[in-house]
């Protein structure tokens, strides 16, 4: 399973991006791969990106720089991961925590 | 020899009255009492007489109990030792110091010369809570004491820190690397401090670390397997580094096989 998304080349062409989670960070995460995935998706996506989840078979990269991203019916959009859930995995301490709670 | 006893019978002592005590002279001194409220005092009692358990009493009532150097001022259990000959540092204390050559033993900072673990060559596993974001942190050339609940209340460097989320940080040790194929289905082999990659077109790639780098000074390299190509680092950002590999003789960025990324940095 991967995550695809729009993406702009330096040229300011509309390609295709692939976000390829890695193993490690993925088995760290609690919950079903989607739910993973998604976490995934909010935490290194900018947010507000269309992306979708895929197990489409993208290893023939003949044709790669031409690849476009169309919306698919189980499109999703990025959002910010909540203050509980960086906690929760680590990407901010207790303390970052509790000052952007007001404590 | 004089002898007060019963026969076959409560022998009974009465200090008739209220706030009469019933005493016990020998040559005209008083060498123990019985209280009217029951307080049996004596000026010794010698404990090989003694059978039975003793009833419990407050540490803070106890004087001159113990063994010489070992001092005690705890008003609750600061150590216990279980059934199973484990010492335990229980919970009440904050600190668990080592002191050396001052007299002032709360002078942490001036600790013993050599902290010692033997166990025959079995592994230690040195741990703390650090389910809520904290970490392990290795202090050098710290001169005051570490007194306050406040765990950088220390002069000193931190000269590495073993953090909640995985990381080792410091100046020496790699803060992310990574190992990818970008052929094919691309897929990450190995990695640490990164969350994924993104495959933005032939031979672009971005890594994005699982925690950002404290800025973007930090140090990153590229390499790859195959031969007559070139690896660039391309663009650092706190959260990711992009990093592309070019092909000499096509003059384009090419996908790479076996491509590596490694960071040294905040």
């Amino acid at each position: 399973m991967k995550i695809i998304y729009p993406s702009t080349n330096d040229d300011g062409e509309a390609i295709l991006g692939q976000l390829i989670p890695a193993p490690k960070f993925l088995a760290s995460l609690e919950g079903t791969e989607e739910e993973k995935l998604i976490h995934i998706a909010n935490k290194d996506l900018p947010t507000g990106t269309k992306y979708e989840i895929t197990d489409a078979d993208l290893s023939d990269r003949t044709f790669r720089n031409a690849w476009e991203y169309t919306a698919g019916a189980s499109e999703k959009t990025s959002a910010d991961l909540s203050l509980d859930d960086q906690l929760k995995y680590n990407h901010i301490t207790q303390q970052e925590y509790d000052d952007a709670n007001g404590g | 020899m004089s002898t007060i006893k019963s026969s076959a019978e409560n022998l009974t002592l009465n200090a008739d009255g209220s706030g009469n005590d019933i005493k016990f002279q020998s040559n005209g001194v008083e060498k123990a009492s019985i209280s009217d409220a029951g307080l049996f005092t004596s000026t010794t009692i010698d404990a090989t007489k003694l059978t039975g358990n003793l009833p419990a009493i407050s540490g803070a009532a106890l004087t001159g109990v113990g063994v010489d150097g070992i001092t005690s001022s705890a008003d609750a259990t600061a150590i216990n030792i279980d059934s199973s000959e484990n010492v335990n540092i229980v919970n009440g204390g904050k600190y668990l110091r080592f002191a050396y050559n001052n007299s002032n033993s709360h002078s942490a900072f001036q600790g013993w010369k050599h902290l010692q673990f033997g166990n025959n060559g079995a592994n230690y596993i040195i741990g703390g809570n650090t389910a809520t974001g904290g970490s392990l942190k290795f202090v050098v050339n710290n001169t005051v004491e570490m007194s306050s609940d406040n765990a950088n209340s220390h002069d000193g460097t931190v000269s590495l820190e073993l953090r909640a989320d995985g990381r080792a940080t410091s100046q020496f040790t790699a803060n992310a690397w990574v190992n990818f194929n970008g052929e094919g289905t691309v897929a990450i082999r190995d990695s640490h401090n990164c969350s994924s990659i993104y495959d933005e077109g032939s031979g672009d790639y971005y890594m994005n670390f699982s925690n950002n780098m404290a800025n973007t000074d930090y140090a990153a390299f590229t390499s790859h397997y195959e031969g007559d190509r070139s690896s660039v680092v391309h663009t650092r950002a706190v959260g990711s580094v992009r990093v592309q590999h070019w092909q000499y003789a096509a003059s384009g960025k090419y996908d790479a096989g076996h491509f590596y990324v490694l960071v040294f940095g905040d």
